[in-house]
């Protein structure tokens, strides 16, 4: 390699006319510089004296990063020199080559060169630097574009501290929808609603599953707000409803708290918070559904006839049915909700980006509708009633009521464009969401469950499943049920019959466990209090395998320091980053 | 059916069209009829478009064998960072994806883990932020890392 650096020397005056380096000085250069290598202690030399250049230089045209570099003595020359300190941030640099136009590109790793710089900048005197300047000035910005976007998120996030260009190139619209349509992400798993020392602490903790890497996001501004509902969908997390204390605020309090109808939704690649519209009615804990919908949906009319289950003709009255509706209590109530912005203390940690979600959604306007049904309301009553959330219009609307006969909803998901919801005492109906109206689903028997364990449904890819809780078989006592087993079952959509697919490997401790299905995979957090210790675990399966074994990615994280009524608020989305 | 690029060091390189065309560059050139002269590529020099004919024509040969293929493209791109440099403008230039991605990647991999400063170091590049500004953006962005 220097060999053939030594012999284009020549031609290396021609080139560099318009940087007038003198040809002696090169040649004296490489001359000291052969004798110096030719021992093949290329690598050895003296740090004092030599400068590192190491550097690939990502450059942008014109007012990108500048280069500075260290000046070596070594090569005493008449002429005197600067030393500038290339990791002295912000002193300035002085450029390498020539005009400020021009850019300099240095790149050779691992071999220490030289070069050296006159006071006047046109003349100067280079070595393998100048090698490679003579052929790229600048490493284009869409490559450097390429190269970032197959960071992951955190290496990604340090990247944006690196200088203004990288920051500036890693959060543009297009650069997010890059990394959206490549195979770059990966699963996060969010774990919210912590509570430490009775305080919902607005503690975010985000698991990089593929690193094995807990990460912590203080989240100021749910601060005080608990049993509320969170759903992902496409780069964010709604958090929706929920309460928080009237007296104490902060506090996990129900003795005295109102409930919202508020949506925050979490940006976690810009790290900002954002509220869309509020729902029509307060609830704690309502179920969610989120689906992506074509750009020509309309949201169906039939929504405000009670019907029941198809099959059935004629109903009941309203009024009988639900007398809160008419209660003006209820009405004031509210109306007192309308005001929640400002029983907020007025906070300055967080900020609010009020126009549309192009800073934050990396996936553009991507029209999806979130649904949310159920929950408690003002009074900690069960709600029936239920909503739909349009992205494009951002707007609430009523959807049909549940039927009246199926229960408290204790679990939903979206799959295939139909809502699926479970009800506590075990029906099972799904909300078509082209259409607008429930439907009952009448399936081979549930199977049969421990009463105080409500099943969760997850979905993956299309598929439906459900996690359950029952009495098993206690070992080689066939007959005697002495040990509760949770176990993932499977629901055929075409045949409606449930099949077991696989049992879970840890003890159902955990009554409020949450479970997310993400593509292939399904995410379970369960935390629980356990001799006066709080415990948590997190587990992760992937239906695509034929066995859909379960297997453990994290045990103990959070939990140090925190409640057990963490237990009955926490929630997990995932999400890909 | 060969094909003859000629380097910017006015190297000439000879090559089956099937290696060459990877190259969309010169496989829109063929196409529209204009490769029946030498084609010159001024923004390449012999070294890289020796390393890049290189890959092009392995993955002709090893096309059907993925894990072969791995393992070639692994060892391939371990270089210094100067012909790294070369490789991913040659490509880019060149229009060879598969080349590009990996270039890109190895890149990735290089700046996964580093700190801010451990990057500009690797890169030579100055911090232009002011510490506020730094401070800034280090909130916003960062999160708390635990554990």
């Amino acid at each position: 390699m220097f060999s053939e650096r030594l012999t284009g020397e020549q031609s290396l005056g021609q080139d560099f006319e318009a940087l007038s380096v003198s040809k002696r000085l090169v040649r004296s250069v490489s001359q000291k510089l052969k004798k110096k290598y030719k021992g093949g202690r290329g690598e050895e030399v003296d740090d004092t004296r030599g400068v590192s250049l190491r550097c690939l230089t990502l450059y942008g045209r014109g007012g990108g990063c500048k280069v500075g570099a260290d000046t070596s003595d070594e090569f005493g020359d008449t002429s005197s020199r600067r030393r500038s300190s290339s990791s002295e941030e912000g002193k300035g640099y002085k450029m390498i080559c020539g005009t400020e136009e021009t850019a300099v590109d240095c790149f050779s790793h691992g071999v220490k060169e030289r070069f050296w710089r006159k006071n006047n900048r046109k003349d100067f005197e280079l070595e393998e630097s100048v090698r490679n300047s003579r052929m790229h000035i600048f490493l284009p910005d869409d490559i450097l574009e390429m190269c970032l976007v197959k960071l992951p998120m955190t290496s990604l996030m340090t990247a944006r501290l690196v200088c203004k260009k990288w920051l500036h190139l890693t959060t543009t619209h297009r650069f997010l929808q890059m990394r959206w349509d490549g195979p770059h992400q990966k699963p996060w798993a969010f774990l919210f609603g912590v509570v430490k020392g009775g305080f919902c602490s607005g503690e975010i903790h985000a698991l990089d599953v593929s690193q094995g890497q807990w990460h912590r996001i203080n989240a100021d501004i749910l601060k005080g707000r608990f049993m509320f509902s969170i759903a992902s969908i496409q780069d964010d997390i709604y958090v929706v409803g929920g309460c928080s204390s009237l007296t104490s605020f902060g506090r996990v309090d129900r003795s005295s708290y109102k409930t919202h109808k508020g949506v925050l939704v979490f940006s976690p690649l810009t790290k900002s918070w954002r509220k869309v519209s509020s729902m029509k009615h307060a609830r704690s804990m309502p179920i969610l559904g989120v689906s992506e919908v074509s750009s020509d949906f309309t949201l169906n009319q039939n929504r405000l006839d009670r019907r029941f289950y198809r099959s059935r003709v004629g109903g009941v009255s309203d009024v009988y049915e639900d007398p809160h509706r008419l209660s003006l209590r209820r009405q004031y109530r509210n109306a007192f909700d309308e005001n929640e912005a400002s029983l907020l203390p007025n906070r300055k940690s967080y900020k609010f980006t009020r126009q549309k979600s192009d800073q934050s959604s990396a996936k553009g306007c991507r029209r999806f509708v979130l649904i949310s049904v159920g929950g408690l309301g003002s009074w900690d009553e069960p709600l029936d009633s239920g909503e739909i959330y349009d992205s494009a219009s951002n707007k609430w609307t009523e959807i049909q009521k549940m039927p009246v006969d199926f229960g408290i909803v204790c679990s939903g998901v979206v799959c295939n464009g139909m809502f699926y919801v479970y009800s506590e005492t075990d029906r099972l109906a799904g909300y078509d969401i082209e259409r607008g109206y429930w439907i009952g689903i009448q399936t081979t028997p549930f199977p049969s469950r421990v009463h105080e364990y409500h099943p969760k449904l997850v979905c993956c890819n299309g598929r439906l499943f459900m996690l359950s809780v029952s009495w098993c078989e206690g070992d080689g006592q066939i007959g005697r049920r002495n040990k509760a087993v949770r176990k993932l079952w499977e629901l055929d959509l075409m045949y409606l019959t449930w099949s077991e697919a696989s049992v879970h490997p840890d003890a159902p401790m955990d009554w409020n466990a949450a479970f997310v299905g993400d593509r292939n995979l399904i995410f379970g957090v369960e935390m629980f209090k356990i001799f006066g210790q709080i415990l948590d675990f997190l587990t992760v399966c992937d239906v695509s395998d034929l066995g859909a074994s379960w297997r453990h990615i994290s045990r103990n994280h959070v939990t140090h320091e925190l409640d057990a009524s963490s237990c009955m608020t926490k929630t997990l989305a995932v999400l890909h980053l | 059916m060969a094909l003859e690029l000629k380097s910017s060091d006015n190297k000439i390189f000879e090559v089956e069209e099937l290696v060459a065309v990877q190259s969309e560059t010169i496989k829109s050139l063929v196409e529209d009829g204009c490769a029946d002269n030498v084609i010159p590529l001024p923004n390449v020099d012999s070294k890289t478009l020796e390393l890049v004919l290189d890959w092009c024509k392995n993955h002709v040969d090893m096309k059907l064998d993925e894990e072969k293929l791995k393992e070639y493209e692994d060892k391939f791109i371990e270089v210094d960072q100067a012909v790294l440099y070369d490789l991913l403008l040659a490509a880019n230039y060149l229009n060879i994806k598969d080349l590009l991605n990996r270039a890109c990647q190895k890149v990735a991999d290089m700046l996964k883990g580093k700190t801010p400063e451990q990057i500009r170091e690797t890169l030579n590049i100055v911090n232009d932020f002011s510490p506020e500004e730094e401070e800034e953006i280090r909130k916003e962005n960062l999160w708390a890392f635990e554990e």
